[in-house]
């Protein structure tokens, strides 16, 4: 089977604007990096722990991690390629580049096939978030931290505020 | 008529520019810097290079046969590096070149990273760096995923003093 392309929709309260959504899903996704470096799936379960080949490799070694730190992080880049793909009134779509490297991994560690035509390993799902988490984070979210994230947008974009 | 008055708008753009400021400190500057450092040694020690910023990374050239004998004759000595193995291709034989990737030079709103000093060979690392780049096997760059990382970083730290800002100003 190919590689599926990794994503996942949120509703949110419709009528906020474009630019504060923007802010909104980075906060969703910096929240997914933190739980899923915690080890956890986006249920919030323990993330299944590293095969014994695994732990063994080099790759392991060089990235010094432990067997007892289940991160889902290697290099940094696939939780880091993350990110809003879709921006609509009422919607946001968070997920990965379609066809990039970033998307492949992800793809292999939510279906448990790491670069396999079938599962080969257990699943690590750790995008999406639990409809508790997202109504902790809207409603902690407030004018001054849409504010916050619009001019800081602003500021690194170098593109319009089109909310 | 409606009286309209921009010192909102002055406030904020002064809360702009003062964020900006001071995220581009040098002692900012050398923290995203030293993130881009780190980024650099990892990524190539797992194998993979960059050929110009903003590129995608791509596995490095795959090494010689000749290359490979020599590296298992530099293992079996105890020579060869921890972090690699006789065929990974990844710019480590000593560990000494990656190990010299640094920020080189950090001003307002600037930092440059790459290999510094001299070697045990008595070669300069940053000679080395340019010899293996020459091969073919460019890594002293930030792929798209790198820069997006370190671009994230930089903004949310912008949103971070931003944010003390306003809450301090209200």
């Amino acid at each position: 089977m190919a590689t599926q392309h990794q994503f996942f929709d949120i509703e949110i309260p419709e009528g906020i604007d474009a630019a504060t959504r923007e802010v909104l899903a980075d906060e969703i996704i910096d929240f997914i990096r933190d739980r899923t470096q915690s080890g956890k799936s986006w249920k919030n379960r323990a993330l299944p722990g590293y095969s014994d080949a695994y732990a063994k490799s080099l790759d392991f070694k060089i990235a010094g991690k432990s067997r007892g730190d289940v991160n889902l992080t290697l290099s940094g880049d696939m939780l880091g390629a993350m990110t809003l793909l879709e921006n609509e009134d009422g919607r946001l779509r968070i997920g990965f580049e379609e066809g990039s490297e970033e998307n492949a991994k992800a793809d292999g560690n939510i279906r448990g096939t790491y670069g396999h035509d079938k599962p080969v390993g257990p699943k690590r799902d750790f995008l999406g978030i639990t409809k508790r988490d997202l109504s902790h984070i809207l409603e902690n979210f407030t004018e001054i931290d849409a504010l916050a994230g619009r001019l800081a947008n602003r500021a690194t974009s170098g593109g319009d505020d089109n909310g | 008529m409606a009286k309209v008055t921009v010192r909102g708008a002055r406030e904020m753009a002064e809360h702009i520019q003062a964020a900006l400021e001071q995220v581009a400190r040098p002692e900012n500057m050398r923290k995203y810097a030293e993130m881009a450092s780190e980024m650099v040694r990892l990524r190539t020690r797992l194998g993979s290079g960059v050929d110009t910023d903003g590129a995608n990374k791509a596995r490095l050239k795959p090494l010689a046969d000749s290359t490979v004998k020599e590296r298992e004759r530099l293992k079996a000595r105890g020579e060869l590096s921890g972090d690699t193995s006789p065929r990974r291709s990844n710019l480590t034989r000593s560990g000494e070149l990656l190990d010299s990737i640094q920020p080189t030079q950090i001003s307002q709103g600037s930092a440059k990273i790459g290999p510094d000093g001299i070697r045990s060979d008595g070669l300069s690392n940053q000679k080395v760096a340019e010899y293996v780049t020459a091969q073919g096997r460019a890594f002293n760059n930030l792929s798209s995923v790198e820069l997006k990382r370190i671009h994230d970083a930089v903004k949310r730290d912008i949103r971070d003093i931003i944010k003390r800002l306003l809450t301090t100003t209200k």
